[in-house]
């Protein structure tokens, strides 16, 4: 017998259980969370939430974030930029006022992403209860791009936000994309003696641009 | 990375994890932050009982159905491309690890912190096998260039001070003596960014597995899970076979318990939901994903519902930052990957038991880690079993022979008690002879043994009854 029947086996031996009985329906989950916001609510909180995790929150609805994107990279004077294939990032990147900055290409090579300085994503969704960004990897090519240079900026459509985390995951796609993640804020340790630290292995900075 | 401290001598590792100051000072700041941010967004949850109640029924329901859920989440996670492993036992486990990394690994692979790796000891065998396993959590990879086995689990190197962190850097990495923390930590990126660009291969844990989707959750703060997910071309999981939830839909409690219980944040920096490898060789992330499913011990728990429930367990370690005994003496007294009141009922049960005998006794039953549990596992009344498991299966004392002297101590102390003259009489006695003679009588059985891991007190010189009569009536 194989490692797996084995293991089912004993599974089964010691819950008294035969191989395909049936199986009620398992508890039902309470809805969790408030889900009476409207849109100007959802967006106060969305941004009270990231800037207490350390993030940063920009109203770029007029131009789709260029004016706040080329703030920023005014500010951090980035020698690369990695992006992603979002059509939102393309534009601001074929913008004849940003056209200047090195961007590179969003099919960039592994070693060329680790040596970007700055990243420009969208988000696909975020959710108010908790400042969190989601990141769907199907939906958009910025699985590197939003997570190795020092300061990552995202662009979120006002709509795509959520009231809370029961809303995202029913809202994420079925059958679901190989890779979502849920990003709260810079990356953030407190290994030594406790002391917060961000930017250890992602980004130290978040800036969120909602469009 | 370093060797446990043996389990069976637990006394003896605790005795001496109470003479190091720093680490007892380091233990108690850490307890009292976590558990302060705990308690503080708990009083501000006022739906706690319920997650606690939902989560607790949806694990119970899931443990008691687990062949179902096991092999829903094999067919679902094999449908999207991922290849699943079963694993009866650690060395099962090591393995097919050790295959994977010798097949695709090119000699160096990162890990992200995960206590299945460290409960079959894995980075053991790849040392042996001649391949590099490099620990990207800071915390681990400081304990990883100590030479030391992780001492929290939620900060793996709580114990050690900056500066001894800057010294052991210093010597193995080569940053000034007196780096601080933001320091140190850059250091750490830049030498572990050069890791996962040459390595072959990503070993993690997981949170969760998702039966109804094939799918993985991972949470972390670092980023250190998304790199080694993200960046060598193979990933694979270790994951214990308790890890199964039925639905995407029952993340909603168990994300909000998780890192609520661990660190108090409302959600931890990033949650990574793996379904499978990529599907189109342009895409990015790896282009083989593996999942290997673990029982070593963990089936024969799932038999009585007192030990099921030590399969509820999500490892925040919130009990760890109430337990007074923990507090004391830290993690690597318990000489178990799994330390603290969760380690003292899982540790017991996943090794022999006369190994691990004197753990179910590492306690006061006090049972603050019931309370504070987010499954609302009974770790007391585990305890409690596994003590009564401990005594009938000891050799040589045959627990009713334990059992018949403590009912004749218990008789006759009834005896005495219900009659005054006669307590009078030998309380009396015992008093005096406690004056005379007392620091002898503790060095000589029975009380000498009982002695061993507690104080007996002194007698007072004059009884409640000479108080009383001396003060007068009010």
């Amino acid at each position: 017998m194989n490692a797996r029947d084995r293991i089912l086996q004993a599974v089964r031996g010691h819950l008294g259980r035969t191989d395909g009985a049936a199986v009620p329906p398992p508890p039902p989950v309470p809805l969790l969370g408030r889900v009476d916001l409207d849109a100007g609510e959802k967006l106060k909180q969305f941004g009270e939430r990231l800037v207490a995790v350390g993030g940063h929150l920009h109203i770029g609805m007029q131009d789709g974030g260029l004016t706040v994107v080329r703030e920023l990279l005014a500010r951090y004077a980035p020698f690369s930029i990695a992006r992603s294939d979002a059509p939102t990032v393309t534009a601001l990147c074929e913008h004849d006022s940003l056209r200047q900055h090195s961007w590179l290409s969003p099919a960039a090579s592994k070693a060329e992403l680790f040596a970007a300085d700055l990243g420009i994503t969208a988000a696909q969704w975020a959710i108010a209860e908790t400042g969190t960004l989601v990141l769907d990897m199907q939906q958009e090519r910025h699985r590197l791009a939003s997570l190795l240079p020092p300061v990552h900026i995202a662009l979120l459509p006002h709509a795509r936000l959520l009231a809370n985390l029961g809303e995202a995951l029913k809202t994420l796609p079925r059958p679901l994309p190989p890779t979502v993640t849920f990003v709260t804020g810079p990356s953030r340790t407190a290994d030594i003696e406790l002391q917060l630290v961000v930017g250890v292995h992602g980004p130290r900075e978040l800036h969120v641009i909602v469009i | 990375m370093g060797e446990h401290l043996p389990m069976e001598q637990f006394p003896a590792n605790a005795r001496a994890a109470l003479q190091n100051e720093v680490q007892r000072h380091a233990l108690r700041a850490a307890a009292n932050v976590f558990d302060e941010r705990r308690r503080t967004t708990v009083s501000t949850t006022p739906d706690w009982q319920l997650w606690r109640e939902t989560a607790r029924a949806v694990k119970e329901h899931t443990l008691l159905h687990l062949d179902h859920y096991l092999v829903e989440f094999e067919r679902n996670a094999i449908a999207r491309g991922a290849q699943v492993h079963w694993a009866a036992d650690a060395a099962d486990a090591v393995r097919i690890l050790l295959d994977l990394a010798r097949r695709c690994g090119f000699g160096i692979c990162v890990k992200s912190k995960s206590m299945t790796t460290e409960e079959v000891r894995l980075n053991e065998a790849l040392e042996h096998a001649g391949i590099e396993a490099v620990e990207t959590d800071l915390g681990e990879w400081i304990q990883q260039l100590a030479g030391e086995v992780p001492f929290h689990i939620v900060v793996p190197a709580i114990h050690k001070t900056r500066g001894q962190i800057a010294e052991l850097f210093a010597e193995k990495v080569g940053t000034p003596k007196d780096s601080d923390a933001a320091a140190l930590t850059a250091a750490a990126r830049e030498k572990l960014r050069a890791k996962f660009a040459t390595a072959g291969l990503g070993i993690s844990g997981a949170n969760f597995a998702i039966a109804e989707t094939g799918t993985l959750l991972i949470l972390e703060n670092e980023g250190n899970v998304r790199l080694t997910t993200s960046v060598p071309k193979v990933h694979v999981a270790l994951v214990g076979i308790e890890k199964v939830l039925p639905r995407v839909a029952d993340l909603d409690v168990f994300l909000r318990l998780l890192p609520r219980s661990g660190t108090g944040q409302a959600l931890t920096t990033y949650q990574s939901l793996l379904t499978g490898p990529k599907q189109k060789g342009t895409d990015e992330g790896p282009g083989e994903m593996h999942i290997v499913l673990l029982d070593n011990g963990r089936a024969k728990m799932l038999g009585e519902e007192v030990t099921r429930q030590s399969l509820a367990c999500i490892r925040c370690g919130a009990c760890l930052n109430v337990c007074p005994v923990y507090q004391q003496v830290g993690g690597h007294a318990y000489g178990s990957v799994y330390p603290g009141p969760i380690g003292a009922v899982v540790t017991p049960q996943l090794v022999p038991l006369a190994r691990a005998a004197q753990l179910p006794f590492a306690s006061s039953l006090c049972g603050a880690c019931r309370d504070v549990c987010p499954v609302k596992i009974d770790i007391p009344r585990l305890l409690l079993h596994l003590r009564a498991a401990v005594r009938e299966g000891s050799p040589g004392k045959p627990a009713a022979q334990a059992r018949f002297f403590e009912r004749c101590t218990m008789r006759l102390a009834a005896f005495v008690m219900a009659r005054p003259r006669l307590y009078r009489f030998a309380s009396g006695g015992a008093r005096l002879a406690d004056r005379l003679f007392g620091p002898l009588l503790q060095r000589l059985p029975p009380l000498s043994k009982w002695r061993k891991g507690r104080t007996v007190p002194r007698l007072a010189h004059r009884n409640f009854r000479t108080l009383w009569q001396q003060r007068g009536r009010p």
